[in-house]
């Protein structure tokens, strides 16, 4: 269970690289850092991370050595997922998400989609279209080094989110999906 | 294979430690109580190493030197967070 594009809006978020890609307020459009803490409705973005320029490029604001506290609701966010081994998209299966978002990696390699799920949906839906939201989640980006090849590409994965599929309280996100613990 | 909350856990573990390392002990606090609240919530557990260097009472992960003291007394391991909390540990030889 390693964390994948399609994974992210239930796994941890914080220590994360991120950028604003999108927001309803002007101001903070390019916002980039990483994630320090997370509230219910809010993200605060450490800004004063030179790795963030490395992974996002030089359209990122500049706004120096503080902690900026971002509204979920309204906002696109981009994280990076750095792939450390090539191992969760390494065997290509047939019914998993690694493959086929590989294939709409080569394909659309600068639209953009954000994955449509409604915060608090039922389970079913989201184990239903994972396979289809996987391409929609994933990489939309490529990264540093070739992508293109298969196996052990250190690429950087970028995952475009609405902001409003990240409203819950931190700790019950990763409960959305799935058999209650408590029946 | 670990569950998204286990996998949540250990990266939190993480980046306590390293809140803690960098001074930020308020940060390392909220940290530990995700992670507490993760746990409770699956019912996964805690590693070892998580429960023994998080303060019980003051949440912050513990550094020892830094901002824990860890001692050696017949038949327990005692750290003393410094916040005055005091754990200790049997161990056998």
């Amino acid at each position: 269970m390693a964390l994948t594009p399609e994974r992210l809006t239930r796994h941890e978020l914080n220590g994360l690289p991120i950028r604003v890609a999108a927001a309803d307020n002007p101001d903070l459009v390019g916002i980039a850092g990483r994630v320090v803490v997370e509230t219910m409705q809010t993200l605060h973005v450490d800004c004063d991370v030179s790795a963030a320029s490395r992974l996002f490029g030089d359209d990122v604001a500049e706004r120096g050595a503080r902690v900026v506290q971002v509204p979920k609701r309204g906002t696109t966010f981009e994280f990076a997922l750095e792939q450390r081994d090539g191992g969760s998209n390494g065997p290509p299966r047939t019914n998993e998400a690694a493959g086929n978002r590989r294939h709409h990696l080569d394909e659309s390699s600068d639209t953009r989609r954000r994955r449509r799920k409604a915060p608090g949906s039922a389970s079913k839906r989201e184990s239903e279209t994972a396979g289809n939201l996987a391409g929609q989640s994933g990489s939309t980006r490529e990264g540093s080094s070739d992508d293109g090849s298969s196996g052990d590409c250190e690429g950087v994965v970028y995952v475009t989110v609405d902001g409003a599929n990240l409203l819950s309280r931190p700790a019950l996100r990763t409960e959305n999906v799935g058999e209650s613990t408590w029946r | 294979m670990p569950s998204i909350a286990e996998e949540r856990i250990a990266r939190l573990h993480e980046l306590a430690r390293d809140a803690t390392e960098a001074r930020e002990f308020d940060r390392s606090r909220e940290y530990v109580r995700l992670a507490r609240r993760l746990d409770e919530r699956h019912r996964c557990g805690l590693p070892r190493e998580f429960k023994r260097f998080s303060c019980d009472a003051c949440d912050v992960y513990l550094v020892p030197g830094l901002n824990a003291r860890v001692r050696l007394q017949s038949g327990r391991v005692v750290v003393r967070c410094d916040c005055g909390h005091i754990d200790r540990f049997p161990y056998r030889d």
